[in-house]
């Protein structure tokens, strides 16, 4: 029998040297170009208040939120998501001093969440993600900004065939209204028939018209706009607005570099927050979206200063291990041992200089002596060993299993 | 790239062969006797799964459609896209009782069954504060051995409940086959697959417009 203290809970997972470095170098290139576009680190913390979340999230933080009460009975819980932090943030500095918030602000995160998952699925409750959030601006600029970023981010996880798929929440809402007629049930039941994209309901709920557009999709970006066009016109005003901001967004997308849009219209996102512009970006080779996102306009007057805002995540733990992979910065890697204590000095003073270098050193005190050193370094990341004397060094290459730059194991076997 | 399918053993099995055949899927009867859970053919790769296992196989990419039934579904949600009603493997998730106790739903006090999410969410939508005994076969056996004073149990044509002197009380679900997707490729989805689902469409249009056509005849006839 396993202890309780030995084993792990449900739903987590550790990540040994080689996942870690994986998410940690997709991290590094994405930070780096989230800052290139002006995008500034914020740090919401990862414990909120539970209404924080449920305001801004009603159904999705009641299913998912990891949930506990605080020393004085409050309701706490560990961060679902990282948007409605950095919205609460805003919307608290807007209100303490608005004249203080220069918008629009352009801010970056990147953080562990924390989400339930029903009783046997395999899904991690826990994974990191890095996005950002462009608040203070309204309209397809900002939205065609936040879809170009997102797409040169998922082209860095190094994935074959990314696709852009886009929708609009007004398209979503619109149907409800159209399927629930007044009946505020019927319409929370199309709304948990889509969120379980259960495409049979749905299209047993609305007209037939609007049926073979809504579950027809996703539309390639010719067809899109014919269906645009068509919806444009559709007597449900909320279709027919968000089918034209949709149109304009088109209109814009080429020019930020984004790929061909292709139209989803019952694209609908985890989080209850969106209120325009939705999108996620795909690859066949991965069976989990790259990068999603999308406008979330009423986010911020939840927490009582309103402003106009949109953004993006992606999930790095997943992402991250899913291509080829970004390769942390390759460096040379060194294994130093010595021949008996009097040589201790001299490697020391070598290993201190080559990470001065900017080198990777590490040492085998435990070796005894050259078998025992070969030995020790072709089981590690290294790609050479330096042997110390006191007569001097012998350089040997190493041609362990590890290729020299990958993230190897040092000596724990079985974890990646 | 194959189209992979995750096809479920079973009672499932003949009519998804049919109608997969009808559609130009090549699956063979021989399929579900082999052991290998991989078979691929003619630019297909099918999955052999048991029923319950399908929507796993597909939320995770191991394949990219399925079948599974909607009681399935309902009972152990995953993110799948549920795209089309196949019309076959039609079944009620039935609540039944021995024969000859009195109906009040308030008197029962231990339901058996294979389906306890869905028994229990029965259970609190009808205000039942029965218990939910959970087996994993034959569920009928606890009823008329006394284990519990009624069952949730699949329903196709009502033989074995009354073989163990049960009746049917109330219907939890009705249910038939579904075809299944995995979201993001349902969302990729090839030329070859639209294709494919279009001709799957059709034909189970067109099965469920004779059968349609079938039982006016019989009413006319019978009237």
């Amino acid at each position: 029998m396993v202890k309780c203290g030995q084993r792990l809970p449900q739903g987590f997972e550790d990540l040994g040297p080689d996942r870690r470095e994986r998410v940690e170098a997709l991290g590094t290139e994405l930070a780096t170009l989230f800052a290139s576009w002006g995008y500034r680190r914020v740090e919401p913390p990862a414990i909120e208040n539970y209404e924080t979340f449920a305001a801004g999230s009603p159904s999705f933080s009641a299913d998912r939120a990891y949930r506990f009460l605080d020393r004085d009975g409050r309701l706490l819980a560990l961060r679902p998501d990282i948007t409605t932090g950095v919205g609460r943030m805003i919307a608290q500095a807007l209100r303490e001093d608005s004249r203080a918030v220069s918008l629009p602000l352009r801010l970056r995160y990147e953080g562990i969440v924390f989400r339930r998952e029903p009783q046997g699925s395999a899904r991690s409750h826990a994974f990191e993600q890095a996005g950002v959030e462009l608040i203070g601006v309204a309209g397809p600029d900002a939205d065609a900004e936040v879809i170009g970023l997102a797409s040169a981010a998922a082209h860095l996880a190094g994935l074959p065939e990314v696709r852009l798929l886009i929708g609009h929440s007004g398209l979503v809402k619109g149907a409800m209204q159209a399927a629930g007629r007044g009946s505020p049930d019927v319409e929370e039941q199309f709304r948990a028939a889509l969120a379980r994209r259960d495409l049979v309901a749905v299209s047993a709920m609305i007209g037939s018209d609007l049926a073979s557009v809504l579950t027809g999709g996703p539309f390639d970006p010719v067809a899109g706009r014919e269906a645009l066009n068509r919806l444009a016109g559709a007597a449900e005003a909320q279709i027919a607005s968000g089918a034209r901001e949709l149109l304009a967004l088109y209109d814009l997308l080429d020019e930020y570099a984004t790929p061909e849009p292709w139209l989803e219209p019952v694209l609908l996102r985890d989080l209850d927050y969106y209120s325009g512009v939705v999108f996620e970006l795909l690859s066949p080779a991965f069976p989990e979206p790259l990068a999603g996102g999308g406008r979330y306009d009423g986010l911020l007057g939840k927490f009582g200063a309103g402003a106009p805002a949109t953004g993006f995540a992606v999930n790095l733990t997943a992402t991250s291990q899913a291509g080829p992979g970004q390769v942390l910065r390759p460096r040379q890697r060194v294994a130093l041992a010595w021949a008996d204590a009097a040589a201790r000095g001299q490697a020391l003073r070598i290993a201190h200089r080559l990470r001065e270098q900017g080198s990777v050193a590490e040492t085998l005190p435990e070796a005894a002596n050259l078998t025992e050193a070969l030995a020790a370094a072709a089981s590690r990341p290294v790609d050479r060993l330096l042997f110390v004397s006191e007569s001097g060094y012998r350089e040997i290459r190493v041609c362990g299993d590890q290729p020299a730059g990958q993230a190897g194991l040092a000596g724990v076997a079985g974890i990646h | 790239m194959p189209i992979s399918l995750a096809v479920p053993r079973g009672r499932l099995f003949e009519p998804v062969l049919e109608l997969f055949a009808a559609t130009g899927v090549p699956l063979v009867p021989e399929d579900q006797e082999r052991r290998e859970l991989v078979i691929e053919r003619d630019g297909w790769r099918f999955l052999m799964a048991r029923p319950r296992d399908v929507s796993l196989f597909v939320e995770h990419g191991l394949a990219d459609f399925g079948v599974a039934g909607k009681e399935a579904l309902l009972e152990t949600p995953r993110d799948v896209v549920e795209s089309l009603d196949l019309g076959i493997g039609r079944c009620r998730l039935a609540l039944a009782r021995p024969d000859g106790e009195p109906t009040e739903l308030r008197r029962i006090r231990r339901i058996a069954t294979k389906y306890p999410r869905l028994t229990e969410e029965y259970a609190a939508r009808t205000g039942l504060t029965a218990q939910v005994l959970v087996m994993h076969g034959s569920v009928e056996s606890a009823a008329t051995l006394g284990l519990a004073d009624a069952i949730v149990d699949l329903v196709e044509t009502g033989s074995t409940l009354r073989a163990n002197g049960l009746v049917v009380v109330d219907i939890l679900v009705e249910s038939s086959a579904r075809l299944i997707a995995n979201p993001v490729a349902y969302r990729l989805r090839s030329r070859e697959v639209r294709e494919w689902t279009e001709r799957l469409r059709q034909q189970v249009d067109q099965t469920r417009a004779a059968v349609e056509l079938a039982q006016e005849r019989q009413a006319v006839d019978g009237g």
